[in-house]
């Protein structure tokens, strides 16, 4: 199995390493690497805005997806830039590196507290990557037994994994998966051809486009947000010294950056869970593990490799779910799977057997974009710094007309942007209300898959509802469903009485 | 204060979920296609609402801190910039529609205004080429510009 794994590998660099495919990898991860570390701007927004356009383009499947998940990956590398030099996380993922990356900061050792996170960043991106390539198939060859009763439950559970771990509140995680759903009953209903929630509108027949949803919700809402900002009068600039880092300081986190490692992708892998968790726990795990003197907090370079190395795991892990089952766990992941379907590419088990240049080719262009992103952010780190001072007035009216070039892009329609814009006031008011948006995304792109299998799955058993109970996998991803509910209520509960 | 956002929030998402049940009623075939049926995902969704709605209403959280806002004018700015543009697009044609949205938006982010109109007329270029004429999207010229030339 292992000398099949690397022949199949091989193959795999023989498609990332076309001249396309190597300058796809590269505006990815370059592009990630600057939406990472811009607060505001996330890789969602990123991916959302490129998939109209790399549709236009007309680039093969393979090559698309080496351009998006690098963009996805990328930002987990440049996301820790601004949470370490402004205390500003530039996605969710890196809130636990502000802990002792803004502490080494303070003290003047940004420069050394940039290389260790890039360094981390590649660790954990490189050794989650034989991960992928060892697990993958693996789930693969299990997941073909998967009929509708199974798909159905595992997205479900998929549904409550994220919803649990979506915000603060449970009940408002519940609404945003519904309006998800909702979203995605819109428009012909392909059973019956009975026309849902259209509104007479003949555009609305054919659904909501996840593109237009997803730019409105994201990137529009960012715009809002954005202008609160100025009006509160922010800006930024820092000084990061030279962005080195000793061989022994290196040496000491070499340990924290493996476990970081490790378990940032198996966190990864469940659904859910993602980056944020990941380097939440690495952290945690690290801080019991090796922190003896108490210097956790207080500028350590662990606490910064720790989380670093596992977010950037937690990418790579959350690729496993996507690619072999089709059931993305997280927001960024539900984008590229909608991504993909886009492509005519159907991730699930059959897509290594399938399609191997796809998912041969992911694997080892990732190794590439890695390579690639410790060159960016090692010796050019100074570079993109410059980018964080860019004043709003530039940024984000030109994110609004790029958003609108790309929207435009999926259908020439104008009526498009007029529902991306209704999105984007939606997506500013439930932000505000504190409502997660993750799960709307999810709920648009798995509402249409989840309906088909339960269909199926009905019309299989002439309606007995048994019939989704009613094979042990299935059940046992209904134990989980239920469990991902109960276990945080549970846990709060417990934590309120001690 | 934040309780009663809650409660709001709560109501809201019940009567969507009312909204969403009775419009569901009304999804029925003539022939029989499958036993869950066009109204069965939309029953999902207007249950799901519901629950997390009513939860809301009657055990609103505490935590939540008052949001901030943003001044009248700059929202409404935003929102009539972005409403703008498409009604204007097919008319005015993607570069002055383009550079004029971007200008607007730069005022509300408080841009000088000489170096906003040089940007954004640049940067509407660039997104022309780039998308037009490299990418072959076919970006509308304006039915302004067609008439008169």
């Amino acid at each position: 199995m292992g000398g099949e794994t690397l022949a199949y590998l091989f193959n795999g660099f023989g498609v990332a390493l076309q001249p396309l495919n190597l300058v796809l990898a590269f505006i990815g991860v370059l592009v990630g690497t600057v939406v990472g570390m811009l607060p505001g701007i996330g890789p969602i927004n990123a991916i959302a805005i490129l998939i109209p356009i790399t549709y236009t383009a007309g680039i093969p499947a393979a090559s698309a997806l080496i351009l998006l998940a690098g963009i996805y990956y990328g930002s987990q590398f440049g996301n820790s830039i601004s949470t370490i030099l402004l205390n500003v996380p530039g996605t969710a993922s890196a809130v636990v590196t502000a802990i002792d990356g803004y502490q080494m900061t303070k003290r003047g050792r940004a420069g050394p507290a940039l290389a260790i996170s890039a360094i981390a960043s590649f660790v954990g991106g490189t050794l989650s990557i034989f991960g992928l390539v060892f697990f993958a198939p693996v789930l693969s060859r299990w997941a073909i037994r998967f009929g509708p009763a199974e798909y159905s439950a595992l997205m479900l559970f998929a549904f409550t994994a994220l919803a649990s771990v979506s915000g603060r509140s449970r009940p408002k995680a519940l609404i945003a998966v519904a309006l998800g759903l909702f979203l995605a009953s819109v428009g012909i209903d392909p059973n019956s051809a009975v026309p849902r929630f259209t509104f007479g509108q003949l555009k609305l027949l054919d659904g909501m486009d996840f593109v237009v949803v997803t730019i409105g919700l994201f990137a529009i809402s960012e715009v809002f947000l954005a202008m609160e900002d100025t009006e509160r009068g922010q800006s930024v600039t820092q000084s990061i010294g030279r962005v080195m880092v000793s061989v022994k300081e290196l040496l000491q986190t070499g340990w924290t950056m493996v476990r970081g490692s490790a378990v940032g992708f198996l966190v990864g892998v469940l659904p859910g869970a993602g980056g944020t968790i990941a380097s939440f726990l690495a952290y945690s795990t690290e801080q019991r593990l090796v922190d003896r003197d108490g210097t956790f907090g207080t500028g350590d370079t662990r606490g910064v490799a720790a989380p670093e190395s596992a977010n950037n795991a937690a990418a790579t892990g959350a690729m496993i779910p996507l690619l072999t089952l089709g059931v993305p766990g997280s927001g960024t992941t539900a984008v590229l799977l909608g991504a993909l379907l886009g492509l005519n590419v159907t991730p699930g088990p059959l897509l290594i057997e399938r399609s191997p240049e796809v998912f041969w080719g992911l694997a080892a262009s990732m190794y590439v974009g890695n390579v690639f992103l410790l060159l960016l952010n090692l010796p050019l780190v100074g570079v993109f710094v410059r980018v964080l001072a860019v004043p709003r007035w530039f940024l984000f009216p030109g994110v609004t007309a790029l958003s609108f070039v790309a929207v435009y892009a999926v259908n020439q329609s104008p009526f498009d942007l007029v529902l991306m814009t209704i999105f984007g006031a939606v997506g500013y008011v439930l932000r505000k209300v504190e409502i997660p948006l993750a799960p709307i995304i999810l709920g648009l792109v798995l509402g249409p898959l989840i309906e088909k299998n339960i269909r199926r799955a009905l019309l299989l058993s002439d309606g007995n509802w048994g019939v989704l109970f009613s094979s042990k996998i299935a059940v046992a991803f209904w134990l989980l469903a239920v469990a991902s509910l109960l276990i945080p209520a549970a846990v709060r509960i417990l934590d309120t009485r001690r | 204060m934040s309780k009663q956002i809650d409660r709001i929030v709560g109501a809201v998402a019940c009567l969507l979920a009312l909204a969403v049940a009775l419009t569901a009623r009304g999804f029925r075939v003539g022939f029989y296609t499958d036993p869950l049926g066009p109204a069965g995902l939309p029953y999902i969704v207007a249950a799901l609402l519901g629950v997390g709605g009513l939860v809301l209403v009657f055990r609103p959280s505490e935590e939540a801190e008052r949001p901030r806002t943003m001044s009248l004018v700059n929202g409404a700015t935003i929102i009539i910039g972005l409403l703008a543009y498409p009604t204007i697009l097919p008319y005015a044609g993607f570069v002055l529609s383009t550079t004029g949205v971007i200008v607007l938006l730069g005022t509300a982010f408080r841009a000088p205004p000489l170096r906003s109109v040089v940007y954004a007329a640049a940067y509407t270029g660039l997104l022309y080429l780039l998308f037009s004429i490299a990418l072959g999207l076919p970006l509308p010229i304006g039915s302004f510009f067609l008439r008169s030339g």
